[in-house]
């Protein structure tokens, strides 16, 4: 299944390293990556493919690195925007 | 990527910022096959019913709400009008009727159970006048059900002997005590209109008396 993380928070180093990181061990495969630096807010939009299984997971360690590199992290079916956005 | 970055963040705002949200999945279950003359076998079918059919009901929202990531806030289940199912039953107090609901919504953990109903917007039968006699206690005691009463349509108009009667079931169940905000909220626009339909009616009977 496809997700949607989107990173928000004030930009610091190790942020990409740290969601692609959390990616990796459960097997989320980045397909795209959009980042961009808001005045001094980090902004970061990545496709991911991950495993149905492993999703509860995946959401409860970017949680925790959430609160750890300080920045807000969501995660989203890709399905969602399809709703949203394209009929 | 196939979503633009103001699309996501468009989207993102939307549940983050505006609180946008799934507000409840229900589950509706038809318990008309659960009337009995006994009510405390119907009661006993409408409790395994319930518990039957809406037994995951929480734990597959809680799915949904993981895999997409979209905040679901209750979890419902709604049953056919309690005054049609009871109908048949050999009982003076309906209370019963709302206590397995209350049961049944606590062994499933949801947060809402509706169904303890009449619809009324025609006449109030015997069943229905049972059913609203035992609002006032229902809300008091019960921590789950809803109640409702279906007092018009465009068809039939407004049955307003029923308006009477749910007026006054609603102060009744306002005077009791451990009421929420909104039922107490609903009280107070109602009361205007109840204080108005009662002085028509008390001018009325004086008019009879005289």
């Amino acid at each position: 299944m496809k997700l949607i993380l989107t990173v928000i928070g004030k930009d610091n180093t190790g942020i990409i390293a740290g969601v692609s990181s959390v990616c990796a061990t459960q097997s989320a495969n980045i397909l795209d990556i959009q980042q961009t630096i808001m005045d001094t807010t980090f902004v970061m939009i990545m496709l991911v493919e991950a495993l149905r299984d492993s999703l509860s997971v995946l959401r409860d360690e970017l949680l925790t690195l959430e609160k750890k590199l300080g920045v807000k992290i969501n995660v989203y079916n890709e399905e969602v925007f399809h709703a949203m956005h394209r009929v | 990527m196939l979503f633009s970055m103001h699309e996501i963040e468009h989207t993102r705002e939307m549940f983050e910022e505006q609180n946008l949200d799934v507000r409840t999945i229900t589950v509706g279950i038809n318990i008309n096959d659960c009337a009995d003359p006994d009510p405390q076998q119907a009661t006993r079918k409408i409790y395994e019913k319930v518990c039957n059919i809406a037994g995951d009901l929480v734990s597959v929202v809680g799915q949904i709400d993981r895999e997409y990531g979209i905040p679901i806030v209750n979890t419902r289940v709604a049953v056919s009008p309690i005054s049609t199912v009871a109908a048949s039953g050999k009982t003076d107090s309906y209370i019963l009727y709302a206590q397995a609901l209350d049961r049944a919504a606590q062994t499933i953990g949801i947060d809402y159970i509706g169904g303890f109903s009449a619809l009324v917007h025609k006449d109030i039968s015997t069943s229905d006048d049972l059913l609203i006699r035992a609002i006032p206690e229902c809300l008091r005691t019960c921590k789950k059900v809803c109640s409702s009463l279906n007092l018009a349509s465009s068809q039939a108009g407004i049955n307003m002997d029923a308006v009477v009667r749910t007026a006054e079931a609603i102060q009744k169940t306002a005077k009791g005590g451990n009421m929420m905000l909104v039922p107490s909220l609903w009280y107070l626009q109602t009361y205007q209109k109840t204080i108005h339909l009662w002085r028509e009616r008390s001018m009325e009977e004086e008019r009879e008396t005289q």
